[in-house]
C-alpha cells in the first residue's frame, strides 16, 4: 500500500515534469490569435472574468477594520503597504446576497483611473486568454442598468463566465458616490 | 366219596395193614430162607467134607497100589492132551499121571453125589491149581465137534482157574471152618453155591472136593412160601376192610340224618326235630342239636330285625362318606391346583429373583465402570484446571499485549496529528504559492508581451502548487482515515481488554466449575463404591431369597404330593365307599347299570340314523358353538340337532321315570349341553326364576362338576358305566349314573340317570 503510495507520488511527480515542459512548448507556437488576459473569479456562486490589465495583485483577506455608517457592500477597509483601500462586495450588485469572508476568499486589486479598490472574491480560479472575438454580447432581454456592467459573455461547458467591464461596475453611482464621498 | 367218614377210616385202616402185613411177610419170609440155607449149607459142607475124606482116601490107595507115585500126583507139569478121544477140544484138555485111574475109580463116586440130591449140580475133585482130573460122567460125554456143545457136555480134564474154581482149589481149612462157600452166577443165569472140602494127601494139601449146588429150587420153594403168606394177607386185608366199612357206615346213618334235619332246618323249615334213637355219642349229639335249634329259632328273629336296621345305617353311613369323599376330592383337587399353583407363583419368584440377582450384578459392575470412569473424570478435571491456570495466564498476557497495542495505537494517533500539523503548514505554503504565482502572472499580464514568458512560468508554479495543494488534501484525508482507524482500533483494544478480563473471569468461574465438578465426580466414586458394596449385599441377599424360594418350593412340592396322596386316599376312600355302596345298594345299582345301557345304546341308535337320514350332519351334531336363547335365566341353548331330538327321545326318556326312584333320564353332550329334558322339566317358562329353575331345565349346559364328569366320562376305564354321588341344586341326595354315547365312533355325550336316594 505504501510502496503503491510511494509509486503514485513518484509517478505524479513524473507527470508534473511532463507536463511542465509540454505546456512551455505549447505556450510558444499558439501565441498568433488576437487574446486579451483575464482573471477568472467566483463570486457568489457565478463565475466572472476581470482584466488582467486592471488587476494589480491577489491577496488573503487581511484582517479588515470596520467602517461605520458605509453601505453594506463596502465591508471595510486595510492597509496596502501605506495605502488604505476599501474592500467591495460586488454580491449586493449583481442581486445577490452579502458573500461571507471564507478561508478560501480573497481580495483582487484592482486599479482603474488611478483609483483602487479590492474586491472580495470568493475564490480566484486563475488567469486565462480568452479571444477577442469569442466574446458574445449579452442578450437584450436583461435589465438595462446591468448589462453596461458587462462586455459579453461566453459559455464554457455547462457554466457560462461572464467578461466584467470593470469601468462600468467602478462607476457605478453607489460605488463611485460612495467611493468619492468617502475620500472627498 | 373220600369225604366219608367209614371210607377214610378204611382207608387209614387198609394203609396200617398193608404196612405191618408187608414188614411181616418180609421177616417171615426171610426168615425162613435162612433156616432153609443154613440146613443146605449144614447139609452140603457135610457131602463136601464126606467127598474130601473120600477122595484123599481114593488118592492114597492109588498111591499104594503104586499107579502113580506121591511126585506125580503132585506134579503140576500138566500135559496137554493131543491124541485119543479128548484130543482136539476148544477149551485145552491136559492129563496127568493120576488122571486115568481116577477116571476109573472116583467118577461113580462123584455121580453118586449128584444123583442122591438134584440141587447138586456137580461133585468134583480138584488139584490145588484148579485141574480137574475127572468130572461128573454127565460132563464127560465124548466130544462132538461142536464148540457150544462140547462146552457144556464135556468138562472133565480142564483147568478151572477162574477165581471162584482157584479159590476152591486152593482153600486149605486155614480159617478152621473145614469148608469154603461161594456164591456165584453161573454162566446159565441161576445162583450157584459153591461148596468146597480141602483134601490132604498125608499132611500135604493136594486140592479140594467142590460140591455145586443149584439155588434154583431153594429160591423157588422161598418164593412159592413169600406168594402164599401174601394171599393170606391180602384175604385178611380185604375182609377186615369190608367189615370195618359196613359196620362204620352203620353206625354213621344216624349222622346223616341229623345232616338232612339241618338242612331243612336251613331250608326254612325250624320246626323240624332230629329221632333221637340211642343213647351213645350220637344221640347225646342230636339231643343237644335239637336243643341248640329251639334257641337259635327263637333269637333268630330278633337278630334279623337288628341287622336290618344296621343295614339301614351303614347305607347311611355309606352315603355320607361317599358324600364326604366327593367333597374331600373337590377340596384335595383345589389344594392341588392351589399347590401347583404355589408352585408356578415361586416358579416365577425363582426367576424373579435370578433377575434380580442378575440386574444387581449389571448395577454392581456399572458401579465399578463409574467408579472407573469417576477416577479418568477426576483426572480429566485436573488436567482441566491445570489447563485453566494455563489460560489463566495466557490471559493475562494477552492483556498486556492488548495494552501495549492500545499504547502504540494512540502514539500512532498523536504522530499522525502532528503530520496533519505539518501538512496545515505544507498547505499554508501551497496556497501562498499559489497567491504568489497568481501575483506574478497578473505581474507578467500587466507588463504585456515582456511578461509573456514569465506569465507562462508563474502559470506553472501556480498548477503546481493547486497541486500540492490536492496532494496535501489526499494527506489529509488519509492521516482522518488513520486517525479513525486508530480511534476504532483503541476502542477495540478497550473492548479487547474487557473481553480478556471476561475471558479471565470465565476461566476462572471454570475453574471453579472444574473443582466442583471434581468435587462432585470424589462423590460419585463414592458413591459408586458404596452402590457396589450395596449391590453385593444385594445380591446376598438374593441368593438368600432363592435359597428360601427353593425351600418354599420344597414345602410346595410337599404339599402338592401330601395332596396327590390325599387325593389318592380319597380316591381310595370313594372306591372303597363305592364297593360298600355296591354291596349295600347291589340290587339297585344292577338295575341302574342296565336301565343306563340301555338307554345309551337306544340314543346311540337314535343319533347315528339322523346322521345318516341326514336330519343333521355329524359336523353340527359335534359343533361347540351353542346359540344363546335370548331372554332365559339360566341361560338356554339352541343348536341344530335338539328340536329334532324333542320331537324323537323325549317319550324314550320318560319311559325311565315309571322307576320310582328315577328323578330324571337324559341325554347330554361332552360339554354338558341337555338338548331335550323329561317333559316332567319342560314345563312352560313362567319368568319367575326360582319356578323355572327347577321345571324348566331343558337346553341348558350342566357343567357343573357332577354334568362334566358325566358328559366326558367315555368308558376309558373299562367299567361302561359312571357312578356319582351328590346333592342336586334343588337339595335331594342323587346318585348319578351315566354310560357314554358314541356316534359314528367318536365319543359325543353320555345317557344319564339320576336316581333319587331314600
Amino acid at each position: 500500500m505504501n510502496r503503491h503510495r510511494d509509486d503514485d507520488i513518484q509517478t505524479i511527480l513524473q507527470e508534473m515534469r511532463s507536463d511542465y515542459w509540454r505546456h512551455l512548448e505549447a505556450d510558444n507556437e499558439q501565441a498568433s490569435a488576437a487574446t486579451e488576459d483575464f482573471l477568472v473569479v467566483r463570486i457568489a456562486d457565478r463565475r466572472y472574468a476581470l482584466p488582467a490589465g486592471d488587476c494589480r495583485e491577489v491577496l488573503r483577506l487581511p484582517a479588515l477594520v470596520r467602517v461605520p455608517r458605509v453601505p453594506a457592500h463596502i465591508r471595510g477597509i486595510f492597509n496596502l503597504r501605506g495605502e488604505i483601500v476599501a474592500v467591495t462586495d460586488l454580491a449586493p450588485l449583481f442581486a445577490s446576497p452579502p458573500q461571507e469572508i471564507l478561508a478560501g476568499s480573497r481580495l483582487v486589486v484592482t486599479a482603474r483611473g488611478g483609483m483602487k479598490t479590492a474586491l472580495l472574491v470568493a475564490a480566484v480560479e486563475g488567469l486565462t486568454s480568452l479571444e477577442t472575438a469569442r466574446i458574445e454580447p449579452l442578450a437584450d432581454g436583461a435589465a438595462a442598468g446591468q448589462r453596461e456592467l458587462f462586455r459579453g459573455k461566453r459559455n464554457e461547458e455547462g457554466e457560462s463566465l461572464l467578461v466584467l467591464n470593470l469601468d462600468k461596475v467602478l462607476e457605478r453611482p453607489e460605488l463611485l458616490i460612495d467611493q468619492k464621498g468617502q475620500m472627498s | 366219596m373220600l369225604n366219608r367218614i367209614n371210607v377214610k377210616i378204611v382207608l387209614a385202616l387198609i394203609s396200617v395193614l398193608t404196612v405191618i402185613m408187608a414188614l411181616s411177610t418180609y421177616m417171615i419170609v426171610t426168615q425162613r430162607a435162612e433156616v432153609l440155607r443154613e440146613e443146605l449149607l449144614v447139609k452140603a459142607s457135610t457131602l463136601a467134607k464126606v467127598g474130601a475124606t473120600a477122595m484123599a482116601q481114593f488118592l492114597e490107595s492109588g498111591l499104594d497100589s503104586g499107579e502113580f507115585t506121591l511126585e506125580e500126583l503132585f506134579d503140576t507139569d500138566y500135559r496137554e492132551i493131543t491124541e485119543g478121544p479128548l484130543a482136539g477140544a476148544a477149551i485145552p484138555k491136559y492129563q496127568t499121571a493120576y488122571d486115568s485111574y481116577l477116571d476109573r475109580t472116583i467118577q461113580d463116586f462123584e455121580d453118586a453125589f449128584v444123583a442122591s440130591d438134584p440141587m447138586v449140580v456137580f461133585a468134583v475133585l480138584v488139584d490145588r491149581n484148579g485141574y480137574l482130573p475127572t468130572h461128573n460122567s454127565i460132563y464127560s460125554r465124548p466130544l462132538t465137534g461142536n464148540a457150544d456143545q462140547d462146552r457144556d457136555g464135556n468138562r472133565t480134564k480142564r483147568l478151572f482157574n477162574d477165581p471162584v474154581g482157584l479159590a476152591a482149589g486152593q482153600y486149605d481149612n486155614s480159617d478152621g471152618n473145614g469148608y469154603l462157600r461161594q456164591v456165584y452166577q453161573r454162566d446159565t443165569g441161576e445162583t450157584m453155591w459153591d461148596v468146597s472140602a480141602p483134601v490132604y494127601i498125608g499132611d500135604r494139601h493136594w486140592g479140594g472136593f467142590r460140591i455145586g449146588f443149584s439155588m434154583q429150587q431153594t429160591e423157588a420153594a422161598i418164593a412159592d412160601l413169600r406168594n402164599e403168606i401174601l394171599f393170606y394177607m391180602g384175604l385178611l386185608l380185604l375182609f377186615s376192610s369190608l367189615t370195618c366199612y359196613f359196620v362204620v357206615a352203620r353206625f354213621l346213618l344216624p349222622l346223616k340224618e341229623l345232616t338232612l334235619t339241618a338242612d331243612r332246618i336251613t331250608a326254612g323249615s325250624l320246626d323240624e326235630q332230629v329221632k333221637v334213637t340211642s343213647a351213645d355219642e350220637i344221640g347225646q349229639l342230636g339231643q343237644a342239636f335239637n336243643k341248640m335249634t329251639q334257641v337259635i329259632v327263637k333269637n333268630l328273629q330278633s337278630e334279623i330285625d337288628k341287622s336290618n336296621r344296621m343295614v339301614q345305617s351303614v347305607k347311611e353311613a355309606i352315603q355320607q362318606l361317599s358324600t364326604s369323599a366327593n367333597e374331600l376330592m373337590a377340596i384335595s383337587t383345589q389344594q392341588a391346583a392351589g399347590a401347583t399353583q404355589q408352585a408356578a407363583a415361586v416358579q416365577q419368584a425363582t426367576t424373579t429373583s435370578e433377575e434380580i440377582a442378575a440386574t444387581a450384578k449389571q448395577v454392581a459392575e456399572h458401579a465399578g465402570r463409574v467408579e472407573e470412569i469417576a477416577l479418568t473424570a477426576t483426572s480429566s478435571s485436573s488436567a482441566g484446571q491445570q489447563a485453566v491456570g494455563n489460560a489463566v495466564d495466557g490471559m493475562t498476557l494477552l492483556k498486556g499485549q492488548v495494552q501495549s497495542i492500545a499504547e502504540a495505537m494512540l502514539q500512532l494517533g498523536e504522530n499522525s496529528q502532528k503530520i496533519g500539523g505539518i501538512i496545515d503548514i505544507i498547505d499554508e505554503i501551497s496556497d501562498q504559492t499559489n497567491l504568489l504565482s497568481l501575483n506574478a502572472a497578473i505581474e507578467a499580464a500587466g507588463a504585456g508581451e515582456a511578461g509573456k514568458r514569465f506569465s507562462i512560468v508563474a502559470n506553472e508554479v501556480r498548477r503546481l502548487a493547486d497541486r500540492t495543494a490536492e496532494a496535501t488534501n489526499q494527506v489529509k484525508g488519509l492521516i482522518q482515515q488513520i486517525q479513525q482507524a486508530t480511534n476504532s482500533t483503541i476502542m477495540l483494544t478497550e473492548e479487547g481488554t474487557k473481553g480478556v478480563d471476561a475471558a479471565s473471569t470465565l476461566v476462572a468461574n471454570i475453574s471453579e466449575v472444574l473443582a466442583r465438578v471434581n468435587a462432585a465426580v470424589d462423590e460419585t466414586s463414592t458413591a459408586a463404591a458404596e452402590i457396589k458394596l450395596m449391590t453385593q449385599q444385594q445380591t446376598t441377599a438374593s441368593e438368600q431369597m432363592a435359597e428360601t424360594i427353593v425351600e418354599v418350593r420344597d414345602v410346595a412340592n410337599q404339599v402338592a404330593t401330601s395332596s396327590q396322596e390325599t387325593t389318592e386316599a380319597i380316591s381310595e376312600l370313594t372306591s372303597l365307599a363305592e364297593r360298600l355302596q355296591d354291596l349295600v345298594e347291589a340290587d339297585l345299582l344292577a338295575q341302574a347299570k342296565e336301565q343306563v345301557k340301555t338307554g345309551a345304546t337306544e340314543m346311540e341308535r337314535v343319533l347315528n340314523e339322523a346322521v345318516d337320514r341326514g336330519n343333521f350332519s355329524l359336523e353340527e351334531l359335534f359343533d361347540d358353538n351353542y346359540e344363546p336363547i335370548p331372554g332365559t335365566d339360566p341361560q338356554k341353548y339352541r343348536t341344530k340337532y335338539d328340536d329334532y331330538l324333542d320331537r324323537t327321545i323325549q317319550t324314550f326318556e320318560n319311559g325311565f321315570l315309571t322307576d320310582a326312584h328315577v328323578v330324571f333320564a337324559v341325554l347330554v353332550d361332552r360339554n354338558g349341553y341337555l338338548p331335550t329334558h323329561n317333559s316332567k322339566y319342560c314345563q312352560p317358562l313362567t319368568g319367575d326364576q326360582r319356578h323355572d329353575t327347577v321345571h324348566n331345565r331343558t337346553k341348558r349346559l350342566f357343567n357343573d362338576p357332577v354334568g362334566l364328569a358325566a358328559a366326558r366320562y367315555d368308558g376309558s376305564d373299562g367299567r361302561g358305566y359312571l357312578q356319582q354321588m351328590y346333592n342336586r341344586d334343588t337339595g335331594e341326595k342323587m346318585w348319578d349314573i351315566s354310560a357314554p354315547v358314541f356316534v359314528k365312533g367318536r365319543h359325543w355325550g353320555a345317557f344319564r340317570i339320576g336316581y333319587l336316594m331314600d
